[in-house]
């Protein structure tokens, strides 16, 4: 009997130890999974791999370091700074829609969630059967989002709606007539925030107009147009977008 | 949504140790997997002795491939080749590719899939629509209709031995309009599919399938094992 207990107390410490100092720890959706010592990717996908439906294209890998997240925050402090003196420099030479926009764009940012976005492919059944595709993970604190195919696309920047449906078998400029451009909207292009791939351009004007389809699970971002930004704020359009990418989004 | 979630842990885990643009790049080629080389096969030993049940796969006109089954998860069979290309298969029909240069991501609605039903139940007229989602250009949501327009009964021979086979024929009409032809060869007795020719694109070549471990159990060469 003595032994039971004996053996009970060691499972339990021993639980309690990893769980304190995992080497790593990935969140997914309210439940952690913690790693004694450096698991493989297949390890976290297959860790959460409990349906046919969860939709991998659009699964999203983040770093929780408090120190990547710190430098994220610094970077929207500023650039909230920065789109704050850009609105001020609209108010001060009347151009109010322009001022709006910006804004607008302010109270969409501040409130945005950020950690740094670690592009891989996530599919269980890509990265268990490729060696070079199924890396160790550093020690560190992770989040992974994964769910059922999106249904809908997430908006940003100098548009009214917040979100718009996926559209089949469509391309960027289908979206344009379901958008409410706000003033100061670009014509001819808009970023796009893929789930887990690096971010593009689409050209949607229509002397420029190029076949991009929009994965599902993206995020439009529409840009201000360059001829309306003073010269000091050329950047600006690029400096959201580099935010943008590291936008922690919801399952 | 972070600091509100309510979380806990799963101490299991610690043991671990260890339109005309669109249709243009809807149709693009396609690079196969599968390495050249000559037609693969088992012979009834091998059959016999393989631990992972095995299916031939030939991908247009390229040789005939060995995969073998390395996943049943979610009522999916997921067989592998020796180039890393994966079919991902639901009741018969390919539903997820991946190691090829445009692979099926997804297709959509596939409960309503007439193939999901008992064999004595799939019957011509039987209809159903599904949307896939393609890797190389991002390309979601391109509609594919199928329809059973012929059921028969007809002989497969396979191993030396004749089947007496259900053969299901499905028509898919593709999102730019063009159409296959679907077969599906089940064995009458048991239910079990032994073979399925079918394309999945108008970009793709045919994939001929044959679950050549099904056959041998069948025929008593393997033991009865996992299944479907």
């Amino acid at each position: 009997m003595i032994y039971r207990f004996l053996l009970l107390f060691i499972v339990v410490s021993c639980s309690l130890t990893l769980q304190a100092n995992p080497v790593v720890r990935v969140q997914f959706n309210d439940v952690f999974l913690d790693y004694a010592q450096q698991p493989r990717l297949s390890d976290l996908v297959a860790g959460v791999n409990t349906s046919a439906n969860l939709y991998w294209p659009s699964a999203s890998f983040y770093s929780l370091s408090s120190t990547e997240i710190h430098s994220l925050e610094q970077k929207k402090a500023k650039l909230l700074q920065r789109l704050t003196e850009l609105h001020n420099y609209y108010a001060q030479h009347g151009d109010e829609g322009l001022a709006a926009t910006t804004k607008k764009i302010v109270l969409e940012l501040t409130p945005l969630q950020l950690a740094k976005k670690i592009v891989l492919p996530l599919d269980p059944d890509t990265v268990r059967i490729k060696t070079s595709l199924n890396p160790l993970i550093d020690a560190g604190q992770y989040l992974l989002v994964v769910a059922e195919k999106p249904a809908t696309v997430a908006l940003f920047g100098a548009v009214e709606n917040s979100s718009t449906l996926l559209l089949n078998a469509s391309e960027a400029a289908d979206y344009l007539s379901d958008l409410k451009l706000l003033e100061g909207a670009s014509a001819s292009f808009l970023y796009v925030v893929p789930a887990n791939a690096d971010p593009f351009i689409a050209k949607v004007g229509l002397w420029n107009r190029e076949f991009k389809a929009i994965p599902a699970g993206a995020t439009l971002f529409v840009p201000l147009e360059l001829r309306h930004l003073p010269s000091e704020f050329e950047d600006i359009n690029q400096q959201i977008l580099d935010l943008l990418v590291h936008k922690v989004v919801a399952p | 949504m972070l600091r509100t979630a309510v979380f806990f842990s799963l101490t299991a885990m610690l043991v671990l140790s260890g339109c005309s643009s669109t249709v243009r790049t809807y149709t693009d080629t396609l690079k196969l997997a599968f390495s050249q080389g000559e037609d693969a096969f088992l012979t009834r030993a091998e059959l016999a002795e393989r631990k992972a049940d095995a299916l031939y796969a030939k991908v247009g006109n390229k040789p005939i491939a060995v995969l073998g089954l390395a996943f049943l998860e979610h009522n999916q069979q997921k067989w592998i080749s020796a180039d890393e290309a994966m079919l991902v298969i639901e009741k018969g029909r390919v539903v997820k590719t991946t190691g090829f240069s445009n692979n099926l991501m997804f297709q959509s609605n596939r409960a309503q899939d007439p193939l999901k039903q008992a064999m004595v139940k799939i019957n011509q007229g039987q209809q159903w629509t599904s949307h896939s989602d393609w890797s190389e250009n991002n390309e979601t949501g391109y509609q594919s209709n199928y329809e059973i327009i012929q059921v028969e009964v007809t002989s497969l021979e396979l191993l030396e031995h004749s089947f007496q086979t259900k053969l299901v024929t499905e028509q898919v009409t593709f999102a730019d309009g063009t159409t296959a032809i679907n077969l599906f060869w089940y064995d009458l007795s048991s239910g079990y599919l032994l073979k399925t020719k079918q394309t999945i694109a108008p970009f793709w070549p045919e994939l001929e399938l044959t679950f050549i471990s099904s056959a041998g159990r069948l025929l008593g060469i393997r033991n009865a094992g996992n299944r479907k």
